[in-house]
């Protein structure tokens, strides 16, 4: 299996006030190509950090990162901004979607900032994901009148929609009850196993971690333990 | 998909929206109805001016193209020996004056029998011509304006008339017309004018007869001693000169207009992009450049000030019926130019009004936008 994205000896230090706190001590990981991974650790261990860093939404203060072989570690903003456009796919615990647009139009958007204007229908890799993720007949709703679930999903499509190499989703069940939260990782191991889409999520709770094929644990900015293949 | 963003935004904040509207609304209801205003004046001021009929005027070289403005420095007697001159069938003297209070009017000195040649004679609505040195006439917009009456009182420039008739608008100069020498005591000069109508027999020798009065008033050095000018040439240079300096007016005014339009669009799309941040910040993570975003803003902007500019065109036009109603002498002339001109002024507001806001936008860290609350 190729690696779709690596880092190595990550480092990540802000300046609170007058003290300097490093939220990343030197993390090396690697993901492949289908894998569906999970950063696992408790609150303020470095994974929403690592989180930014591998979503191009930030530069390291030292160490590399790598997305299908491209450095982003060096990038300038409007290089990691393409990054995030051609590579990656986001989805956040907070849903995130524009609520004044209807679900459909907040999936277009995504497909407007890449460059493309294609109707969702006519698009059978889209129509495949709106269909497994059940919400082919809930797009023509604005977030406010969806469930907390099925705004993730659109979340999710949204995520989607430009065929992403990696799909990011920062604790995606934060904001949901335990049916919701199971639903939506049973879809994220469907799209995993059906569409071959690399998954790498951050969450703190262990049993969300159970749905995923690998586990890369964190603590204290630094990666302790990998389990999985 | 651009225009589903900024219509759903715009939609979503609806007070915002029409705050920000009704600004643009009023820019340009402030640039069409104040330029309408002084070119309304301007062009009624010419038309009537025009309308009296004289095909060449005899003026002071040092006068003001401005008729009311300057002092009465011709003698009668020049008028006397023009009217004398070969083709020439008249030659009207005029004593301008200009009453300020309660906007400007026009009063006319004049001899009724001179000055009616060059018309044709006037068109009285109602009363008679003034008989005596204590009688004026009126025009019908000034008489329903001032809600003046045959053989009510009338005061200009601290002098009191009686209203002898009404006329017909159009072909009188002035709004208000009294004796000529009435007119040459109120500005302690009887006897003088401050310009003379001349009408010709033939309109195709107007040429030939400036020449001869130019030939006939030399000064000691050889140099016309008067100007003598073509009526239509004067009205198009009493026009241009106005144009050059209400130039200047209406720059003030649309600087003060565009002015009120940036700051407010300014105000309204820095709201909207503080409110905003969390979107943006979506939209910044999900791959937007720092262009997408300057580009939603600025459009979004320019929608604004688009349907704004529609609206206060035809507001402008609207607001023209009840303004005319209070004011009957009150001319606006609201031209496709202007309107044009003030649509691009707004839209040219947008633009400015909305670059430091776009730019913040664009500026703000995606994730400290989608931490932002």
């Amino acid at each position: 299996m190729s690696v779709l994205l690596e880092t190595v000896d990550l480092k990540k230090t802000y300046r609170v006030g007058k003290v300097d706190v490093e939220a990343l001590r030197g993390v090396s990981i690697k993901v492949n190509a289908g894998e569906f991974a999970a950063i696992m650790g408790p609150s303020g261990c470095g994974k929403s950090t690592l989180m930014h860093l591998l979503g191009a939404m930030a530069r390291p203060t030292s160490g590399k990162v790598f997305i299908e072989g491209h450095d982003t570690s060096d990038m300038n903003d409007a290089a990691r901004t393409e990054v995030r456009r051609k590579k990656l796919g986001f989805v956040f615990q907070k849903f995130n979607l524009l609520p004044a647009l209807t679900a459909r139009q907040n999936v277009q958007v995504a497909r407007k900032i890449f460059g493309e204007a294609a109707t969702l229908e006519s698009d059978a890799h889209l129509a495949e994901i709106l269909s497994l993720l059940q919400i082919e007949g809930k797009l023509d709703r604005r977030p406010s009148e969806l469930s907390g679930g099925e705004q993730q999903r659109v979340a999710i499509a949204r995520a989607l929609v430009n065929n992403p190499a990696i799909l990011l989703a920062d604790e995606p069940t934060g904001a949901l009850d335990t049916k919701n939260s199971e639903i939506v990782l049973r879809m994220f191991q469907e799209l995993n196993k059906r569409l071959k889409q690399t998954i790498l999520l951050v969450t703190h709770n262990p049993e969300l971690a159970a749905y995923t094929n690998r586990l890369i644990e964190m603590r204290d900015g630094l990666v302790v333990a990998h389990a999985g293949a | 998909m651009n225009t589903q963003i900024i219509v759903a935004g715009l939609r979503a904040r609806p007070v915002r929206t029409a705050v920000g509207m009704l600004a643009v609304v009023l820019e340009v209801v402030l640039i069409l109805l104040l330029v309408g205003m002084a070119n309304g004046s301007l062009a009624d001021t010419a038309n009537r001016v025009a309308g009296v009929g004289g095909e060449i005027l005899v003026k002071n070289a040092d006068s003001s193209f401005m008729l009311g403005v300057s002092p009465a420095t011709l003698p009668f007697k020049i008028g006397e020996e023009i009217a004398k001159i070969d083709g020439v069938k008249a030659a009207a003297p005029v004593v301008a004056q200009m009453e300020q209070s309660g906007g400007l009017t026009m009063i006319w000195g004049i001899e009724p029998e001179s000055f009616g040649t060059m018309s044709g004679g006037f068109n009285i609505l109602k009363g008679k011509m003034f008989s005596s040195p204590e009688e004026a006439v009126v025009d019908d917009r000034i008489a329903a304006d001032r809600m003046l009456k045959v053989g009510g009182p009338l005061t200009v420039l601290n002098h009191k008339f009686k209203v002898a008739g009404i006329v017909q608008s159009g072909t009188t100069g002035a709004r208000v017309l009294i004796p000529v020498e009435t007119a040459g005591e109120m500005v302690s000069r009887p006897g003088w004018a401050t310009f003379f109508y001349i009408k010709l027999n033939d309109k195709s020798r107007t040429k030939e007869i400036i020449e001869k009065i130019k030939q006939k008033y030399r000064t000691e050095d050889g140099e016309p001693k008067y100007d003598v000018i073509d009526a239509d040439e004067w009205f198009s240079m009493m026009q241009a000169s106005n144009a050059s300096v209400l130039g200047i007016v209406f720059n003030g005014i649309v600087f003060l207009g565009v002015c009120i339009g940036v700051l407010v669009i300014f105000l309204t799309m820095y709201t909207t992009v503080s409110e905003r941040t969390r979107e943006i910040g979506i939209l910044r993570a999900m791959g937007a450049s720092k262009g997408f975003i300057v580009r939603l803003i600025i459009q979004e902007s320019l929608f604004l000030c688009f349907v704004g500019a529609i609206v206060g065109v035809g507001a402008s036009f609207l607001l023209t019926y009840p303004l005319k109603a209070i004011w009957p002498t009150l001319n606006i002339l609201i031209t496709p130019d202007w309107m044009i001109r003030a649509a691009v002024f707004a839209l040219i507001s947008g633009v400015i009004g909305s670059l430091y806001p776009a730019y913040k936008a664009a500026s703000q860290d995606p994730i400290e936008a989608l931490a932002y609350e």
